[in-house]
């Protein structure tokens, strides 16, 4: 399997009724494996820009799409699906099933496997997302935490290549956030999957191995999350939260303290000011 | 009130198949229809609390929740005990008489009607919704022959039944997003309440448009195209003691059916 597992080149997208396009000429490549995470404001086309990768949109450009060097159009559409599994934003939209374990089997029926291999993957995908004690609950009994991590399993369950989050956590509260990427972060190291992440969200973006900034329907910045974090002038200027330790960092420049410019975690922020305050 | 209430347990009523209770409860229902005399309306009467009490639901709370409907049975009785008129006079108090078909046609209606809720209320006590659906799209299988897309409705059904929970529990979000911003839902006026609702139907129709293009998109992406084809993860197994509560039910319905006056 060749290492590219997106590919994009060129797209442009206008909805059939819209008078602007609402992506234009974006170029993207994710290898495999790797975690990419999407930043824009809202209604900016990130939404549209996955859709179209999964071949749920049809790309009417002249631009290119690839899913492991497969074309993405009404044709390959059954193959491309199975490369890529998606989890959205609202937990109780994608819940299927009466039970989590009737939910995570969905897509397994869909692809008649025998109840047997069902049952074994039902119970494998239910113990990777920690959520194996659960497996007869009603998805009302569950926390929109839970829910989310049954939507993996039932991703997980047909074994995806690539696993798309569109704001995936959003609607958590900060501790079901945290668990729930610390998840995704392990099972893509377990199963090399290539993890593709549309948020808002400082630390999903920290942990990833690419960004990309969408504004007005065009790629704007694309980097490693250190680079990216630091631009904050532009960050601000494309609607999006200023890091935290960035906005420590401007402060304590403006005190005539300086921290080296890059990028870095607030653990290890906060570890530098404790330093320098020693020091004093 | 409890009708189409679940009550979940692992007695042996609740452990039977669901196609098997489904079809009993009927014949129960059938059976009382040809049941006109004391002993059999005593065998049937028996029957039931012998399910009553297997089935481990506690009498005190199962009477409760159908003393409405046996209330309004008794009451149905009573008219007819008062104005039925043919037959042997029994007895008469002033301008009221009570005759022999006149009690004979008012027990037989209360022991009928109070019969069928016992026994529609303790199957949806003890069979959940989805295995009531998976029984009844079992048993409308050969509707199939008819080109009707039976594995479809199905699941159509038990997505329905998966989410009315969900909407019970966003329509009290919205309502609740409404008071506090001063809705007279609450007021006594119908005309106001009326108003109330349009707020809390309009939120609650858009969530639902949304919810229903986000599960179709997820349904897509795992492989759903139609009812064709699926294999089954939920499965009912149908054993023996299953047959045998067909074979006596039909047993019995045979029974009554030949010795009825
Ligand atoms: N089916 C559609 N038909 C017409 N226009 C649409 C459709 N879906 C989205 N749009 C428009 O396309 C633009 C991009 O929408 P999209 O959902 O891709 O944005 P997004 O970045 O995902 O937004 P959000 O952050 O709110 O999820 C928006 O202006 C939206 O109004
Ligand atoms: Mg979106």
């Amino acid at each position: 399997m060749s290492n590219k597992a997106l590919e994009i080149k060129n797209l442009s997208f206008k909805y059939r009724h819209n008078s602007k396009e609402t992506l234009k000429k974006i170029n993207l490549s994710v290898e495999k494996g790797k975690w990419l995470s999407i930043l824009s404001r809202n209604g900016s086309g990130k939404t549209t820009l996955i859709k179209l990768a999964a071949g749920l949109l049809e790309n009417s450009s002249k631009g290119s799409i690839k899913i492991f060097d497969q074309e993405v159009n009404q044709e390959n559409f059954a193959s491309i699906k199975e490369h890529i599994g998606m989890v959205f934003q609202n937990p109780d939209n994608q819940f299927v099933g009466p039970t989590v374990q009737d939910d995570v089997a969905f897509g397994l029926e869909n692809k008649s496997i025998e109840r047997n291999e069902m049952i074994e993957r039902v119970d494998s995908a239910l113990k990777d997302v920690e959520m194996i004690e659960f497996a007869n609950r009603e998805p009302n009994s569950l926390s929109g935490g839970q829910k989310q991590r049954v939507a993996l399993a039932s991703v997980l369950a047909l074994q995806p290549d690539i696993i798309i989050l569109d704001e995936a956590t959003s609607m958590l509260d900060p501790k079901g956030r945290k668990s729930l990427l610390k998840l995704v972060q392990k099972l893509r190291s377990q199963y090399k999957i290539t993890v593709i992440a549309i948020t808002h969200d400082i630390q999903e973006i920290e942990q990833s191995d690419q960004v990309i900034i969408i504004d007005g329907g065009k790629k704007k910045l694309e980097g490693k999350p250190a680079k990216i974090l630091i631009e904050d002038e532009k960050l601000e200027s494309f609607g999006l939260e200023v890091p935290f330790t960035k906005r420590v960092r401007k402060r304590l420049f403006e005190l005539g303290i300086i921290l080296p410019n890059d990028y870095e975690s607030k653990e290890m922020v906060a570890n530098k000011i404790w330093k320098y305050y020693s020091k004093m | 009130m409890i009708f189409g209430r679940y009550v979940s347990g692992d007695s042996f009523i609740h452990k039977l198949d669901p196609r098997d209770k489904l079809i009993s409860a009927t014949l129960i229902i059938i059976i009382s229809f040809l049941a006109n005399e004391p002993l059999s309306a005593l065998i049937l009467g028996l029957i039931c609390l012998l399910i009553l009490l297997v089935s481990k639901i506690k009498l005190l709370f199962f009477f409760r929740g159908i003393r409405f409907f046996l209330i309004m049975i008794a009451f149905t009785a009573i008219l007819q005990l008062l104005f039925a008129n043919n037959g042997e006079e029994l007895f008469s108090v002033g301008p009221i008489r009570i005759t022999s078909f006149g009690a004979k046609i008012a027990s037989l209606t209360f022991f009928r009607f109070s019969l069928a809720i016992i026994i529609a209320t303790l199957f949806t006590l003890t069979t959940s919704m989805i295995q009531i659906s998976d029984a009844v799209g079992y048993l409308i299988r050969p509707l199939k022959i008819f080109k009707l897309p039976v594995d479809d409705i199905v699941l159509t059904l038990s997505i329905a039944l998966r989410f009315i929970p969900t909407m019970l529990q966003e329509i009290s979000t919205i309502s609740d997003a409404q008071k506090a911003r001063g809705s007279s839902l609450n007021s006594r006026s119908i005309a106001k309440k009326i108003k109330a609702i349009v707020p809390i139907l309009m939120p609650l129709f858009i969530a639902s448009v949304r919810r229903a293009e986000d599960l179709a998109t997820a349904m897509i992406m795992r492989g759903y195209s139609d009812g064709k084809n699926r294999t089954k993860f939920r499965i009912m197994k149908w054993k023996n003691r299953d047959t045998l509560i067909i074979l006596f039910l039909l047993f019995l319905l045979i029974f009554f059916g030949i010795t009825k006056k």
